[in-house]
């Protein structure tokens, strides 16, 4: 129970802020005339895999068998890097290291990427050695 | 139970699980110091390497500016905050004559507008290639003539590369050359011949009319390199005493870099105390909680005795115990560190507002390290004591007591 509340909470405090931070806390550069640049599709693309992330932390601390909590867990792995992605490779940011999405909005979204992924791996690693466990009391 | 779990790493990780809110708490406690550790060294090396750069690229002993921006070309050295500012040309000439000055070469300043939300405002920086001491020898680095008309360097941070195409006020300009990171404000810079930069002042209808008084030859500051005969404080008194009406103020870069030094000093202090603070606090919360463990667990290590395991083993477990916590505790603050320092990078560099430029690999492999090593000692220097004392009681002696 105590691993499905704190793994569970974990990924939604960390989809969320992968969804909403590029909007509100550490936001990309703001649209000037009709001219959109990348760090504005980064910014909507990463509305849709934080709030997958944040999802999947709610399924983590519904769902009680280990096996199926595991397979979420890997499923957070991936989400978590397709976060990382979209602002270093698939979209971007803006090019200047100068710019506001380049200098805050990137490193952070890198950060809470990386957190996702290895929270994401030692909690699979954990609910591996659950199911491995069980399956030798049997 | 197996004999696997007799081990002496099993036992001592059965140990940490069975008091897991004081494990976490030990292991945060020395996270928190190699993150400080590794992330104050890594943070004073950058400064320290950034004004390395900054008093090798400052190569003027004197920079003449006008009246009241002595604070903006600090601020374009240091943070590569733009600033415009000019004087009339014509004091060259006459600054040239004072004695004592070598060689005077003037620059240019002119800070673009960031006119869409993906080009921020830049500064331009005209110089002078036959008679320029400061930009030149760091450019021919990277390029092999003089600079022509319409081509740019950049500096490392602008974020264009050889080929590329600019555009200033409505003009294009070539990218001939990427120049390396210092870690000072010349990393957010553009760099032209003099020609090309009054060329973008004259030719913008706003601009030009903006700054007509101060005629064709206008300056924004003279570079000067003192004769090593004089004393450089005397040469820019005898500018400042000779030519101050006409709106002129001058810098004595020795005297910057040292107000800039002895900030840093400051600052390096600070994170030295913060170090040597926190390996204290590890060291002492470390050595106090084993020695209360040991009492705690008089019972367990006498049925530990009683079973079979020898002295040795018992000191082995209570070692192995705080190298686990000191392993996993300098882990993550190393973690941690390199999370923060490294890709906020850009953003520590702008909010120090201090020349900051990141060490080589190699270095930053050698210091995570080194600091891996230091906070991980932690551990094991905290438990010796107890591992000493548990190895001397006697089991008989030790159920009597609990």
């Amino acid at each position: 129970m105590k691993n499905r509340i704190i793994t569970g909470v974990s990924f939604v405090i960390l989809g969320v802020l992968i969804a909403i931070g590029p909007l509100y806390i550490f936001k990309v550069c703001s649209p000037m005339g009709k001219e959109v640049m990348k760090c504005f599709y980064t910014a909507k693309a990463e509305i849709g895999v934080g709030s997958l992330i944040a999802i999947l932390g709610v399924l983590l601390f519904v769902f009680k068998s280990a096996q199926t909590r595991f397979g979420v867990s890997i499923s957070v792995t991936f989400a978590g890097i397709l976060a990382g992605l979209i602002p270093t490779v698939l979209i971007g940011v803006c090019s200047m290291p100068a710019m506001h999405c380049h200098m805050v909005t990137l490193p952070a979204i890198i950060v809470l990427s990386v957190l996702t992924i290895a929270g994401s791996i030692i909690n699979s690693l954990y609910l591996f050695s659950l199911i491995k466990r069980d399956h030798l009391k049997l | 139970m197996s004999d696997k779990n007799l081990t002496t790493i099993a036992l001592s990780i059965q140990n940490l699980k069975r008091k897991p809110f004081r494990s976490t708490c030990l292991i945060i406690l020395v996270s928190i110091f190699s993150f400080v550790l590794f992330g104050g060294s890594i943070l004073a090396v950058n400064l320290t390497n950034g004004m390395d750069n900054m008093s090798k690229r400052l190569g003027a002993d004197i920079l003449v500016v006008p009246a009241g921006y002595d604070k903006s070309v600090q601020d374009i050295l240091l943070t590569g905050h733009p600033s415009s500012f000019y004087i009339n040309g014509s004091i060259q000439d006459k600054i040239a004559r004072v004695n004592g000055v070598k060689t005077v070469s003037p620059q240019l300043y002119i800070a673009t507008l960031s006119a869409t939300c993906c080009s921020a405002s830049l500064q331009l920086i005209g110089f002078d290639p036959n008679s320029d001491f400061v930009i030149q020898p760091w450019i021919s680095k990277r390029v092999r003539s003089n600079i022509l008309n319409n081509e740019i360097v950049v500096g490392g941070n602008v974020g264009a590369k050889p080929g590329d195409v600019l555009k200033f006020y409505g003009r294009k300009y070539r990218v001939v050359a990427c120049m390396d990171k210092t870690g000072t404000g010349l990393d957010a810079s553009v760099f032209m011949n003099m020609n090309t930069a009054r060329k973008v002042i004259f030719n913008n209808e706003k601009l030009s009319s903006q700054y007509a008084n101060f005629g064709k030859t206008l300056i924004s500051s003279l570079s000067i390199k003192v004769e090593k005969s004089y004393d450089i404080n005397e040469v820019a008194s005898n500018i400042l005493k000779n030519y101050g009406e006409k709106g002129i103020d001058v810098i004595v870069s020795k005297n910057m870099l040292s107000s800039i030094s002895n900030n840093l000093h400051t600052f390096l202090l600070f994170i030295d105390a913060l170090i040597i603070v926190f390996w204290l606090l590890a060291i002492i919360v470390l050595t106090t909680v084993f020695a209360v463990i040991l009492n705690e667990r008089k019972r367990e290590i006498s049925i530990l005795r009683s079973i079979g395991a020898t002295r040795k083993k018992i000191s082995r477990i209570i070692l192995c115990e705080s190298s686990l916590i000191s392993l996993i505790g300098s882990l993550v603050g190393i973690f941690f560190a390199c999370l923060i320092l490294f890709p906020f990078n850009a953003f520590i560099s702008t909010s120090l507002k201090l020349p900051y430029l990141l060490p080589s690999f190699l270095e930053i492999l050698v210091f995570l390290l080194a600091s891996f090593l230091i906070s991980f000692s932690v551990g094991p220097i905290a438990s010796i004591f107890a591992a000493f004392k548990i190895g001397k009681s006697e089991t008989y002696t030790m159920m009597q007591e609990d």
